[in-house]
């Protein structure tokens, strides 16, 4: 039970994350719960008003089929099918008002979904050994193992032939201040 | 000493000597500069104390415990723009790329002419800026932590003739683990919180954490305090209340909050141009595909720099972070957002920085929380255009066969024949996906108290022994980074409040 959230609400939520989901056949993996626990975290963290604004927001995508189509069933209540179509009208709306609350809500269900393990493992986002090939040294010691062998070559390469450019602490072409370049 | 809201249990009352009002870039610096000068000093942060040890890889947690709202925050206009900030012990520093940038000169010369500045000068702020680059190791990256990305768009730059500039960050034998928005978790990025908070607590200073500053008390016209509630870390609801004393108060809650407070508390504007004149430098992405495995994120977030189109009011830059963060940026969602998600390993994403050209504005809300409005302007919308189509040139330069555009009439183009396509689509301002994470200007500096809130050591006019010490007193947009800036004129006025102890202090 979601702790930020009356039950209409999180009914609103489980059918747009159902809609929302990235899925395709050969991979879906059951990454639902983790996408409510977090869209119930960033509720929670929602500053006052948009605490008041968001569920209001979701009654009007709820009820908004009465208006924009394709069927007067409420949103939670269509098919998944007719839930796509739906949304896809509102993405495409010319009222920008409801293209963000879209957004939003895509926000909070995409940041569950990409950080679910299956999924990171499947885009191949294999971050902890990234992690162990370079933390091989202490916080006093320089790095010594490259991210990338051929980027740590070229850039190598570049500072000893004096070619990456300067390294002082003023933007664009200046080195000092005063100095015309 | 660091009290947390959990180890508070009854209300509380309290005397220091200064007060300061969040823990940043500008209060961690302030408030480090002052304690080691002995003054007895009290820090207060709204979010919470975290160390590297709580810090992981994983945004459905860290962006909640860092991030205010959780990173939901929005600035009203259209299109809206996607705020975020730091609310954690060390603010946004813990959050932030780290890049490290001094003012550029010409807009030293643009504070001197417009708002009689004078004092401000690359010569006055040359030893606060060495000084802040000192304590927190201000650095080029070294070649092993750079990703393959920083490679193919550093040669891509050069076959163009762009100035493209290492980029200087406050990090310490970065090994470029790409984690510095969710918090580094090696310390190695040298953030407020691991530099000027130890710095300021070795000293004798106190910093409460989980405490949202509700008033600044005034006795006539002159600030003697500040009344707080602490908070329960989870629900964010008043715990208990605190009460502080002091002889001086210092604002650093960040050019949003602190002009909320300022109007909540009914100091400081006399001017009427509290939260007016506010700038936040608008952000637009894109995302370059390529054929080769490129795995941008490999690396520390933000190696170089494009500076060759600063002086047209657009800086260009790869930002390094984790698939739930790019995957709001790309467009589609269900099957479509995963076939491009599946090319994670083949992307570069880059961003742009819009220099302002227009003006904003902060007010306070009836229940006291700030809104941030902003309209992006005409000139604005054709730098935003023009940044992509660089972008997109460096891209596909690069060798990318396609690049993903923040425009819902135009969501990717294929080669440089179609970069065209950006100036003849028909894209409005309102359908363009925009974020930021600065802000700037809502409590500017200048000399003339009529059109301005602090005078140039950031000194409330209207009001005795009342500062702002943050992004909020910089008068003009900067086109780079502010974190340097934010934390030199922190030091600076830190320095002159010292100078001027029997004035504020006595």
């Amino acid at each position: 039970m979601a702790k930020n959230f009356s039950r209409g609400t999180e009914r609103i939520i489980k059918a747009l994350i159902e809609t929302l989901k990235p899925r395709k056949p050969g991979f879906d993996p059951p990454a639902e719960e983790q996408m409510l626990q977090v869209a119930d975290d960033f509720i929670g963290a929602l500053p006052s008003h948009m605490k008041i604004l968001f569920p209001l927001g979701l009654r009007l995508l709820e009820y908004g089929t009465l208006i924009f189509g394709p069927s007067p069933i409420p949103f939670s209540r269509m098919s998944l099918e007719s839930r796509d179509k739906y949304i896809k009208g509102w993405i495409e709306s010319k009222i920008s008002l409801r293209r963000d609350l879209i957004k939003g809500m895509k926000a909070i269900a995409m940041t569950g979904y990409y950080a679910h393990p299956e999924v990171m493992k499947h885009i191949g986002y294999n971050l902890i050994d990234h992690l162990n090939k370079i933390n091989v040294v202490d916080l006093n010691t320089p790095p010594a193992v490259p991210c990338d062998e051929e980027a740590c070559n070229y850039f190598r390469e570049l500072e000893k032939t004096g070619k990456w450019g300067p390294a002082e602490g003023l933007p664009g072409r200046a080195k000092k201040y005063g100095e015309n370049v | 000493m660091i009290i947390t809201g959990e180890q508070v249990t009854k209300n509380l009352e309290e005397k220091c000597q200064v007060v300061i009002i969040g823990s940043g870039a500008g209060g961690g610096a302030i408030g480090a500069e002052l304690a080691e000068n002995g003054v007895d000093v009290i820090i207060l942060e709204e979010g919470g104390y975290y160390t590297s040890k709580d810090f992981v890889p994983d945004p459905t947690k860290m962006i909640p415990m860092l991030y205010r709202d959780a990173g939901t925050s929005m600035i009203m206009g259209s299109p809206a723009i996607i705020f975020s900030e730091g609310c954690c012990v060390g603010g946004s520093t813990v959050i932030n790329g780290g890049m490290c940038w001094r003012v550029p000169e010409k807009i030293l010369k643009r504070w001197n002419i417009e708002f009689g500045l004078t004092d401000i000068t690359p010569k006055t702020l040359e030893p606060f800026y060495e000084k802040v680059e000192k304590i927190i190791n201000v650095a080029p990256q070294a070649p092993e932590s750079l990703s393959k990305a920083e490679m193919l768009v550093h040669r891509a730059c050069t076959k163009l003739g762009y100035l493209i500039r290492r980029n200087r960050r406050n990090q310490l034998n970065c090994t470029g683990e790409g984690l510095c928005v969710f918090g580094c978790p090696t310390d190695r990025k040298r953030s407020v919180l691991v530099t000027y908070i130890p710095k300021a607590l070795n000293a004798g200073a106190r910093l409460y954490a989980d405490c949202r500053v509700k008033r600044i008390i005034t006795n006539g016209n002159r600030a003697t305090g500040v009344e707080c509630h602490i908070l329960d870390r989870a629900t964010k609801k008043k715990k208990y209340t605190l009460k502080i004393s002091a002889q001086l108060v210092i604002c650093s809650a960040g050019a949003i909050q602190t002009p909320a407070l300022l109007l909540g508390s009914k100091v400081g504007n006399s001017s009427k141009q509290v939260g007016k004149n506010f700038l936040c430098h608008p952000n637009v992405k894109i995302v370059g595909i390529f054929d080769q495995e490129v795995r941008y994120w490999a690396g520390v977030h933000q190696g170089h720099q494009v500076h060759e189109f600063l002086e047209e009011g657009m800086l260009f830059a790869l930002g390094g972070v984790h698939p739930s963060l790019v995957s709001l940026s790309l467009p589609g969602y269900g099957r479509k957002s995963l076939e491009l998600m599946e090319l994670w390993n083949y992307m570069i994403v880059a961003g742009a920085l819009i220099d302002d050209t227009t003006y904003g504005k902060v007010i306070r809300l009836p229940w006291g929380a700030p809104l941030a409005m902003y309209q992006i302007d005409d000139i604005e919308y054709e730098r935003m255009l023009r940044a992509v189509a660089l972008m997109s040139e460096i891209m596909f330069t690069a060798g990318a066969r396609k690049v993903l555009l923040p425009f819902f009439q135009l969501q990717e183009i294929n080669g440089m024949d179609d970069i065209k396509k950006i100036f003849s689509a028909g894209i409005k301002k309102e359908e363009i996906e925009t974020l930021t994470v600065h802000a700037f200007g809502t409590t500017r500096m200048c000399a003339d108290p009529k059109r301005g809130v602090v005078n140039q050591w950031g000194q409330v006019y209207d009001t005795e022994r009342l500062f702002v010490v943050d992004g909020g007193i910089i008068p003009t947009s900067l086109g780079v980074n502010p974190q340097e800036t934010i934390m030199a004129l922190a030091t600076r006025s830190g320095q002159y409040i010292l100078e001027n102890k029997n004035k504020f202090l006595g």
